[in-house]
């Protein structure tokens, strides 16, 4: 059985505009352990995906579909449930380190936090425990002391005191979304590094969300790539990256400018998708990207893709996948 | 902690308000202790042959129209207006401050009801409304501590929920949800501290506003009663004497106004100080 098994996934928010459908249908699921990479452009439903799993969307959104954790519908629990699953069986890194810890808390007390409300320690245990975990993500208590605030931190120490956060508790599944967009690149890599690490190291399956192909090639096993609500291609990340299939996955990975290409040397332009992301108040039918993919032809616009595999587990939702190896 | 005054106290002396104010409001809480240890006389005693005297080495201001010493009165009416100022703000803050937090975290009718029942208090005018309170409950210092107490409620309700609404959309908050807090914990937990300046600064005014509207209830007789002093009640006195002994009415007049713009100063001087953003060196 799955750890996380995603089903049928719809998600509605409500907008000023009346109610609009963010995410179209999306599946997935997760093993033990495993490492599930999200990407996509901004505004296609990672993270709305990922806050819908934490049943964390804000009041008016109406989720349905199936979202199993264990087995178990976790769609269906009441607000006091959900609370016991969020940050012991799930926990979750956010995208902006610099107002994702409370300026008025230190950082010793704020890590302590999940550990006081799931595991009921008393404050010795706690003290230590806090201890080993900021050891963990490499902020060792000897240069950093407990009682610090956020603001006596550098955006990748505030990083590292989220990550700390998100693992107190040994969940099962770390959710991290867009963990280092705010942070410059050579933090960057040690971040990354350590939440591979650390998922390594407590058995903790990730879902690493990002619209950067190299962070997801960098850090998962499995990838789904995610366009206007709906998810395009799905895969081992390795099958996905070397021979993709669906027209988006492509325009993604010939969006990526490459050292030594013309392009670097400043003879050509970056290659683009053509158009821009559909607005969720239309109502396209047949594939949601047909309107900007150069291989749609009538059946595209009428009717609506189901999987095509390209390999046993690497499949996509297009009537004519592009099944040439990447450049 | 203590850097924290530290820090607010290094920044308040370039503040000409918070300076001004704080002179003003130190000098005023000093005065109402001093009544615990010391007062020159009784303010109980009437002594009618030492009656409208001028100032003099024995009655430093002289002596109202029943031969009270004028300056233990003063002295007196600062504790009394502090007391019940404060007791009254402790009211709006006890009750005003989990209401706005509730109507922040939980929104929709909720939020509805507790504004909404907020609107309706706040559009009875105060001091009319303490006054019918008052006369309803009878007078007394208690009963006007109540009376005041009740509309701090809703503007305490209201400053927290505004200042809460803000802190809602806080990432560390969704970081807080994610982490499997209640919204009531959170609320206690992560929205009151980071609403505790605004708190601050609106308890000043709010003492300010306390103050002037007991000595408004005492000048209509039913706030403090005598034997008490209280500045309203020294002004009612004074107003029949005011052709021939002016003073009677200056002296609480003036501790009346300096009070308040000492308070209104250092509330003002305060806010300047907790936020950073209009920390200006004035």
């Amino acid at each position: 059985m799955a750890l996380l098994k995603v089903e049928n996934l719809y998600v509605t928010l409500n907008t000023l505009d009346g109610p609009l459908q963010i995410i179209k249908g999306v599946d997935f699921s997760i093993e033990k352990g495993e490492r599930l990479g999200i990407v996509g452009e901004s505004g296609c439903g990672k993270s709305i995906t990922s806050l819908a799993v934490m049943a964390l969307l804000p009041p008016g959104a109406r989720v349905e579909g199936e979202i199993l954790l264990n087995g178990q519908n976790i769609n269906l629990l009441n607000s006091s449930e959900m609370c016991r699953i969020r940050g012991d069986k799930i926990g979750m890194i956010f995208q902006e380190p610099m107002t994702a810890l409370n300026p008025v808390k230190t950082i010793g007390a704020q890590v302590a936090e999940s550990l006081i409300l799931h595991r009921k320690m008393k404050k010795a245990q706690i003290r230590y425990k806090v201890e080993e975990l900021l050891k963990s993500v490499d902020m060792p208590v000897k240069r950093f002391s407990l009682n610090l605030y956020p603001h006596q931190l550098s955006g990748g120490q505030r990083q590292r005191v989220m990550i700390a956060m998100a693992i107190a508790c040994k969940p099962d599944i770390l959710i991290a979304d867009e963990p280092t967009t705010a942070l410059d690149v050579t933090v960057q890599e040690q971040i990354l590094d350590l939440i591979k690490e650390l998922a390594v190291k407590y058995g903790m399956a990730l879902i690493m969300i990002s619209h950067d192909l190299g962070v997801i090639a960098q850090t998962t096993e499995k990838v789904m790539v995610m366009y206007a609500g709906k998810a395009m291609e799905q895969g081992r990340t390795s099958q996905v990256f070397k021979h993709m299939g669906h027209p988006y996955t492509h325009g993604l990975f010939a969006a990526i400018p490459k050292p030594g290409s013309s392009l670097i040397k400043g003879k050509k332009r970056l290659s683009t998708i053509p158009g821009s992301v559909p607005d969720p108040k239309e109502n396209i039918r047949g594939c949601i990207f047909a309107p900007r993919c150069s291989s749609a032809d009538d059946i595209c616009l009428k009717a609506e893709p189901g999987r095509y595999f390209i390999e046993p587990d690497h499949h996509i939702k297009c009537f004519h996948p592009v099944l040439e190896e990447a450049q | 902690m203590f850097e924290r005054f530290r820090e607010v106290f290094l920044h308040g002396i370039k503040n000409r308000n918070f300076v001004a104010g704080g002179i003003i409001t130190i000098g005023f809480f000093g005065l109402a202790l001093l009544s615990y240890v010391w007062s020159p006389h009784p303010v109980e005693n009437i002594n009618i042959s030492d009656k409208l005297l001028s100032p003099s080495s024995k009655y430093l201001l002289g002596t109202d129209h029943f031969g009270r010493d004028i300056l233990s009165m003063l002295i007196m009416g600062a504790k009394n207006s502090i007391i019940v100022a404060f007791i009254a703000i402790g009211i709006g803050l006890g009750i005003g401050v989990p209401l706005g937090l509730a109507a922040a975290s939980q929104r929709g009718w909720t939020d509805e009801l507790i504004m909404r029942f907020n609107d309706f208090t706040l559009a009875f005018p105060s001091l009319i409304s303490a006054i019918m309170i008052t006369a309803i409950l009878g007078p007394g210092a208690v009963n006007s501590i109540i009376a005041i107490g009740i509309f701090n409620i809703p503007v305490f309700a209201r400053v927290v929920r505004g200042a809460a609404l803000n802190i809602w959309k806080k990432e560390f908050i969704l970081a807080a949800l994610s982490a499997g807090k209640s919204k009531m914990r959170i609320s206690i937990e992560h929205v009151l501290p980071n609403t505790s300046s605004v708190l601050i600064v609106q308890a000043t005014i709010q003492f300010a506003i306390g103050i002037l509207a007991e000595a408004g209830l005492s000048y209509l007789g039913l706030g403090t009663q005598p034997p008490a002093a209280s500045w309203g009640k020294m002004l009612n006195e004074a107003q029949t004497f005011l052709h021939f002994a002016p003073q009677l009415a200056i002296y609480p007049g003036a501790a009346i106004a300096f009070t308040v713009l000492g308070l209104n100063l250092f509330g003002d001087g305060l806010r300047d100080v907790l936020d950073p953003k209009l920390r200006r060196n004035r």
